[in-house]
């Protein structure tokens, strides 16, 4: 790069401290977000795929996280002692109960499934209809659901007060100690703290060529072209959107009573829009987690695929097809507390 | 503790406490401080999540989102920061006032509103999204079920183009034509094998067209909402409170110190009031007689025991018909019983003993003044007090004319009072010699005093006059009389209940002399009512002519009554242009009529239209503007008046549309940026998955433009930048993609190549159009660019995979110094600059005669006779040294060199066999390998012809060597050339016979004399029986056809010996002889013919 105009060399000496200052200014000003200018980059870019890695660290308080997870697992929440939420959320077995719909106190049997309660924090709302705009909203009304916990606040509050593995690190951690708002956030930022990382896909996401087979890239390409990422995408791949379900034609109608009509969010909001909207499940761990849909009705992965395919897609997707999405829905599985699930 | 000590201490205990309440009061102002700190920063970031929400919805609408994160994320934010205005030290909807609540529950609603609409959105995206996904499929359906429908398939690709445009750019035209173009697709599908192909396409393009434009409404509404300006209503609210609590703290902190002040100087004050005490009992007495002399009415004194001590000459004037007992000593009640029993006291006719009780109970106990009529029909006001002694002071005062007068006025003031009550006026009067001062009722009323609380001073009216206007008032009441005549005034009052009054008054002087008023009188409106009326119109016409929007009022016709400085600032029209005329005075041409006619349609009909009109200002220049349009109505419901409220948003246009641009275009150099060139090359890599072609990516980068952005500014980089990318169109074709990545990357797709080694040429083709100088601020200046190539499929199917290995292979350029391109494997890479390095070379081969042709014999093997030759191609560079055949003749027929040298070639070595024919007398078959490339064009047989006759060469000499491949391409010209060529009497041999497709067809369908078995089958034919098998049935047909048959590359005497049994004489080899230069060639000819054969070289 000869410059032919050449300066002499005091003046030049004494211009570089000040350009260098400039171009800092500069480079610090280029680098508002959308511009996107990294020098450095020999791998894509993450945000022109619809599908992001899980953060490796959730980044919530680890102590409050582990006070919330204990009263996770601890039945004295309930007013009889008999209930605790892993009663549903089995973390072992992938967030949920493996059952078709939510099983009561008394036996009987809820309407819908139970999602999986991993990765909730990425899910603008929680819950299938979108009922609980935070986590908070949403343990707030388990705690005091009859058909669950049945408790009240001030009997969970003094009990609590009166257990002294509890008061003490509510105590540290709490400026009013043991309190209704403290225990919805220990347990929300427990909730929050649930993802599961470092799946292949993730990995491979991050440059790692090597870690998803030729078929399990094939079946992404297809999740991709067959229109599944246009509501299946993110970090949860879902649950950052509500979407009707039903899109090419009433799937409730051609069931033909075979299974109870739910319309959805419209029991939430009464508007007419809203029929049929549910909010769209994460997939991260769908391969754990059957039966599916929102009341539990389908048992394999391949017939609600081409349930997908038909009232959400308007197409038809070949079983060959269909069963290389399931082999890249497979390396979608991450890690929860540093092993694979 | 002595009462003096008790009150010292505590006044210091009072200090020490006030003193202490001061202390903690700065403390919580401190505290408060830091807290509004905290509620304001939450503010703050509402507004921030607010606008990255309106940043993303605008992205949506480019379809440049590929997930939604970011939107979900910004709503959990909004939702949760929102709360915090709830909850803990942030909280200033709990712990404020109810106005707070309520505008905190408006801007919740708002929010959630908003995110409905956010929610909305994003689902119809992902359908969009979905259907726009699924559009080049379904199109390709159409296409394969209508061949023989030439209308239909058009019909369908013009619906996917316009649904795409529509899509993409969501303009009514496009929407408009997409519409027709779906209903005449399905209607000329219809009953059509491609019915059902096209219902699904109408389908998807039905779904986009829907979803688009209700989610285009949503947006519009999403902008439309007010959940910003509500949080500011919020936010000011609470600076409002703030402030006042704030400010309630100050007075408190006032009160407090206000507090100690007192406290102290009461300290003092009191220790010295103790002292001072004892020296205050001293009084005079004589100063009373000497004063009553001169009181100018009836006076008398009377001791302790009731006997008069002390009168005057008013008294026996008074009480003429008594005045013989008037003397001291003489009791009061004697003095009483006398003046009634003589009949002087009118009051006391009708029961005497009683009034006299009265009038003595009354001197016992004196109260407030009374009045005694007396016979002679004077009127005495009597005022009695206790002396300290126990007497009794009576005077008595003449008051007969002024009772009078008071009775005339009495009613006369009844009758203004009723008057002043109808017209709400009150009056008042005041004498500035005696200070007396008197009020109407109605002004008691207009002061919100009752008569009888409240005593009228001057003092007191004008403590209830408004502090700012106290003085004002003061002055004029006191310089009244300075100015004669009625005077005007209006000023504020505040009433015992703290509401403020505006009062309008009118006094005037009523004089006696020229200076010396005798009475100031006036009366007083309230004209709060109107006042307030008044202000509310003020305040109103400031608003519109303050307001930061344009504001037009037309009447009902539609011709402008009045604009607001806004209109005038934003149009350049004066209020004397516009009014007057029609709003159609800032028609541009480019809003739609059908938007006049909404609007005029929809504000006829009563109601408001909202939208966004494209006009043109005074000067010409057009400008967007959202406008409001009302009507304004009288109460019976008739429109008077047209209200327009319009703002200026082309700034926001501008930034909508740039926001388009910068989704998918680099701003600076207009080029696709990284999104739109992923995408385009995701499209490529698609379409040459079908067509079986490879797609080539390069990435450019500009080697050390960090030192052009250091030294010249990064201005000159800029424009370096533009040139580059302005220079690098000049190497691509239409359909190519040039696109800047980063700063200084740029990123070409070649979607069309046939062959990677093209790609260098482009490659070349760049760094030399790159390499030429520049003119950046005033310097000449050289730049060079490092090229990274790969190359679909072979180095990956995955546009990130191509585009990371086009940066890996781009990182190796540069090692290597810059300046230069790399393709992305090593092998590839290092083969590609060789063969580019060799080619350019090979251009310039023919010319600078570093080419030459080498023999090599024909054997008869039984005779052992040469009985010809093949001519073979020997290159030898100066710089590369001999190039193998094998690397330069198929880089001669990619590019074409081929041909020019192939004709050097044939002409060469028939030169060379005329020579040797001519010389020695001995008949050899001169062999030339053909290029399937001179076969292109047909024109071969005629340069051979040409060739022969410039050489004079026999024909029959010649044999031309064909590979198979020019035979698989079967062009009409190959079998015509062949044909020719055989009626000339020119032999045809069969290249490399076996390795291709070695069909026997084309023996038969095409004139051929020779097959020469391939090397590869004769290096093997003594170990691999396959091989000796394949050979023997070569040989074996070839015989049943008639044919020679020769084996090339026999290289040992076993080779030579299998051959020989098998039937083939004709051999060509290293075991015989190399190929030689034509003058070896020579010597070995005559040599053989003079020994009668040729001797082994393997022996």
């Amino acid at each position: 790069m000869p410059i032919r105009n050449a300066r002499t060399s005091w003046a030049a000496h004494i211009r570089w401290p000040l350009i260098g200052v400039f171009a800092l200014a500069s480079a610090l000003v280029s680098m508002s977000p959308g511009s996107a200018n990294h020098s450095d980059t020999a791998h894509p870019p993450l945000d022109t795929e619809p599908l992001l890695p899980i953060p490796l660290d959730h980044g919530e308080d680890p102590n409050k996280a582990a006070l919330g997870g204990k009263l996770f697992a601890d039945k004295r929440l309930s007013a009889d002692g008999t209930f605790s939420c892993t009663r549903c959320h089995d973390l072992k077995n992938g967030g949920m109960d493996g059952l078709s719909r939510a099983k009561f106190r008394d036996g009987k049997e809820g309407k819908r499934n139970v999602p999986t309660i991993f990765n909730n924090r990425f899910n603008v709302v929680q819950v299938w209809d979108g009922r609980f705009l935070n986590q908070e909203e949403d343990i707030d009304a388990t705690i005091t659901d009859p058909h669950t916990f049945a408790n009240q606040w001030p009997q969970v509050v003094a009990r609590l007060k009166g257990i002294p593995e509890y008061a003490r690190p509510f105590e540290r951690l709490y400026q009013k100690g043991v309190t209704k708002d403290a225990v919805l956030d220990a347990v929300a930022i427990y909730l929050r703290s649930l993802t599961t990382p470092n799946s292949r896909f993730d990995r491979w996401l991050r440059g790692e060529d090597d870690v998803l087979s030729d078929e399990e890239k094939k079946g992404y390409a297809l999740f991709k072209s067959y229109g599944c990422a246009s509501c299946h995408q993110g970090a949860n791949v879902g649950g950052n959107l509500l979407q009707k379900f039903g899109v090419m034609g009433n799937y409730f109608d051609d069931q033909a009573g075979a299974v109870d009509t739910d319309l959805g969010r419209y029991g939430i909001t009464g508007q007419p829009e809203d029929k049929f909207v549910f909010k769209v499940p994460g997939l991260r761990l769908v391969t754990r987690t059957p039966p599916y849909l929102h009341d539990g009705s389908v048992k394999t992965l391949e017939e609600v695929i081409q349930i997908m395919a038909r009232y959400q897609l308007g197409r038809r997707i070949p079983a060959s097809d269909a069963k290389l999405i399931i082999r890249f829905l497979e390396s979608l599985v991450g890690e929860y507390e540093g092993r694979p699930l | 503790m002595t009462r003096r000590e008790t009150i010292v201490f505590s006044a210091f205990a009072m200090s020490v406490f006030a003193i202490a309440l001061m202390g903690m009061q700065q403390g919580i102002g401190r505290f408060e401080t830091a807290r509004n700190q905290a509620v304001e920063a939450v503010f703050s970031r509402l507004q921030d999540i607010e606008r990255s929400l309106e940043r993303d919805i605008l992205l949506v609408q480019t379809s440049a989102l590929r997930h939604f994160d970011g939107l979900a994320r910004a709503v959990i934010d909004l939702r949760q920061t929102r709360n915090r205005l709830k909850r803990g030290t942030t909280d200033i909807v709990n712990e404020g006032e109810e106005r707070l609540r309520r505008l905190y529950a408006r801007y919740v609603g708002a929010t959630e509103r908003r995110i409905a609409l956010v929610e909305r959105i994003k689902a119809r995206q992902a359908l969009v999204s979905n259907s726009m996904g699924y559009l080049p499929t379904a199109l390709e359906n159409v296409l394969d079920t209508a061949d023989d429908l030439p209308v239909v398939e058009s019909l369908a690709q013009s619906t996917t183009r316009t649904l795409l445009m529509f899509a993409s750019a969501g303009k009514l035209e496009h929407q408009n034509a997409a519409t027709k173009n779906i209903a005449e697709l399905e209607a000329r599908a219809a009953g059509t094998r491609a019915a059902e192909p096209a219902r699904v396409l109408a389908l998807h393009g039905h779904n986009i067209l829907a979803e688009r434009t209700a989610q285009k409404v949503e947006i519009q509404r999403f902008f439309a909402s007010e959940s910003l300006s509500f949080l500011g209503d919020l936010l000011n609210a609470h600076l409002a409170d703030y402030n006042a609590q704030h400010a309630q703290g100050q007075r408190i902190y006032q009160v407090f110190t206000a507090i100690t002040a007192f406290l102290v100087i009461g300290l003092g004050y009191t220790l010295l009031s103790l002292r001072r005490a004892a020296h205050a009992t001293r009084a005079s007495r004589n100063q009373l007689l000497d004063a009553v002399e001169s009181v100018p009415q009836a006076f008398a004194l009377f001791d302790k025991d009731d006997r008069l001590l002390v009168w005057n000459e008013y008294l026996t004037e008074y009480f003429h018909d008594i005045r013989d007992d008037i003397r001291t000593g003489v009791t009061f009640e004697t003095l009483v019983r006398h003046a009634a029993g003589r009949g002087q006291i009118s009051d006391a006719e009708d029961n005497e003993e009683a009034w006299i009780r009265t009038r003595l109970a009354r001197h016992t106990n004196p109260a407030g003044p009374f009045e005694i009529q007396c016979a002679n029909g004077r009127c005495l006001e009597v005022r009695e007090r206790r002396t300290r002694e126990g007497g009794v002071v009576t005077t008595y005062t003449d008051i007969t004319d002024s009772i009078r007068a008071a009775r005339n006025l009495a009613r006369r003031e009844a009758e203004l009072e009723r008057a002043q009550e109808l017209a709400r006026w009150g009056s008042w009067a005041w004498e500035p010699e005696t200070g007396s001062y008197t009020w109407s009722r109605q002004l008691y009323r207009i002061f919100g005093h009752e008569p009888d609380g409240f005593t009228p001073t001057l003092d007191a009216f004008l403590d209830a006059v408004h502090p700012s206007d106290r003085e004002r008032v003061r002055s004029a009441i006191r310089g009244a009389h300075r100015k004669p005549g009625p005077r005007n005034d209006e000023f504020r009052i505040i009433r015992p209940d703290g509401t403020v009054c505006h009062i309008r008054s009118v006094h005037e002087v009523v004089t006696e002399t020229a200076d010396n008023p005798v009475l100031v009188t006036g009366v007083a409106h309230d004209v709060t009512d109107r006042k307030r009326v008044q202000e509310h119109l003020n305040r109103l016409f400031h608003a519109i002519e303050q307001s930061p929007s344009s504001v037009i009022i037309t009447d009902a016709q539609g011709n402008i009554e009045y604009v607001n400085p806004k209109f005038v600032e934003t149009t350049g029209y004066t209020p004397v242009d516009a009014i007057g005329q029609n709003p159609s005075l800032l028609k541009s041409g480019y809003t739609s009529d059908l938007i006049y006619q909404d609007l005029w349609e929809t504000v006829s009909a009563g109601g408001t239209w909202r939208g966004e009109l494209h006009n043109k200002k005074k000067d010409g220049s057009l400008f967007w503007e959202d406008a409001t349009i009302s009507p304004i109505k009288a109460p019976d419901g008739t429109v008077t008046h047209i209200l327009a409220i319009k703002e200026d948003i082309s700034v926001r246009k501008e930034y909508e549309e740039r926001l388009l641009r910068q989704a998918n275009f680099d701003e600076l150099t207009e080029l696709p940026n990284r999104v739109l060139a992923l995408d385009r090359l995701s499209q490529a890599l698609a379409r040459a998955e079908r067509e079986k072609r490879i797609v080539t990516v390069m990435i450019v980068n500009l080697d050390d433009i960090k030192k052009i952005n250091h030294t010249l500014g990064h201005q000159a980089g800029d424009q370096l930048l533009i040139e580059v990318s302005r220079r690098l169109f000049t190497c691509v074709r239409d359909g190519d993609t040039v696109a800047r990545i980063e700063g200084d990357q740029f990123l070409i797709i070649l979607p069309d190549l046939s062959l990677a080694v093209f790609a260098e040429v482009v490659a070349q083709k760049i760094l030399s159009i790159c390499a030429k100088p520049v003119t950046l601020a005033g310097s000449e200046v050289t730049v060079s660019a490092s090229i990274g190539l790969t190359v679909y499929p072979s180095d990956g199917a995955d546009p990130h995979v191509l585009l990371r290995n086009a940066h890996a292979a781009l990182n190796r350029a540069k090692e290597m110094g810059g300046n230069s391109y790399r393709f992305f494997t090593p092998k590839m890479n290092e083969g590609a600059v060789r063969r580019l390095a060799e080619e350019n070379l090979l251009r310039h081969a023919l010319e600078r005669g570093e080419l030459n042709l080498v023999f090599q014999p024909l054997v008869d093997a039984r005779k052992n006779k040469i009985i010809g030759a093949e001519a073979l191609l020997r290159w030898t560079n100066p710089e590369l040294g001999p190039v193998s055949p094998e690397q330069f003749i198929p880089m001669a027929e990619k590019t074409g060199l081929i041909v020019p040298i192939g004709d050097w070639v044939l002409r060469e070595a028939c030169r060379t066999a005329k020579g040797w024919r001519d010389r020695t007398g001995i008949h050899v078959q001169m062999a030339v390998n053909v290029s399937f490339r001179q076969f292109k064009g047909g024109t071969l047989s005629e340069t051979v012809a040409k060739v022969l006759e410039e050489t004079g060469l026999d024909a029959s000499t010649l044999e031309l060597e064909i590979t198979e491949r020019i035979l698989v391409e079967e062009a009409p010209e190959t079998s015509a050339n062949l044909k020719t060529l055989s009626d000339m009497g020119i032999r045809l041999s069969m290249d490399d016979f076996g390795t291709g497709y070695s069909s026997l067809s084309y023996l038969k369908r095409f004139p051929f004399d020779v097959i020469k078995v391939d090397r590869s089958f004769v290096r093997d034919v003594t170990e691999d029986p396959d091989d000796a098998m394949l050979t023997s049935a070569i040989i074996a047909m070839g015989r049943t056809l008639g044919l020679e048959i020769i084996a090339e590359g026999v290289e040992t005497p076993e080779q030579l010996g299998f051959l020989r049994d098998r039937g083939c004489d004709f051999i060509q080899g290293y075991y015989l002889s190399r190929p030689l230069p034509a003058d070896e060639f020579e010597a070995l000819l005559i040599k053989s013919e003079e020994n009668g054969g040729i001797r082994h070289s393997g022996r």
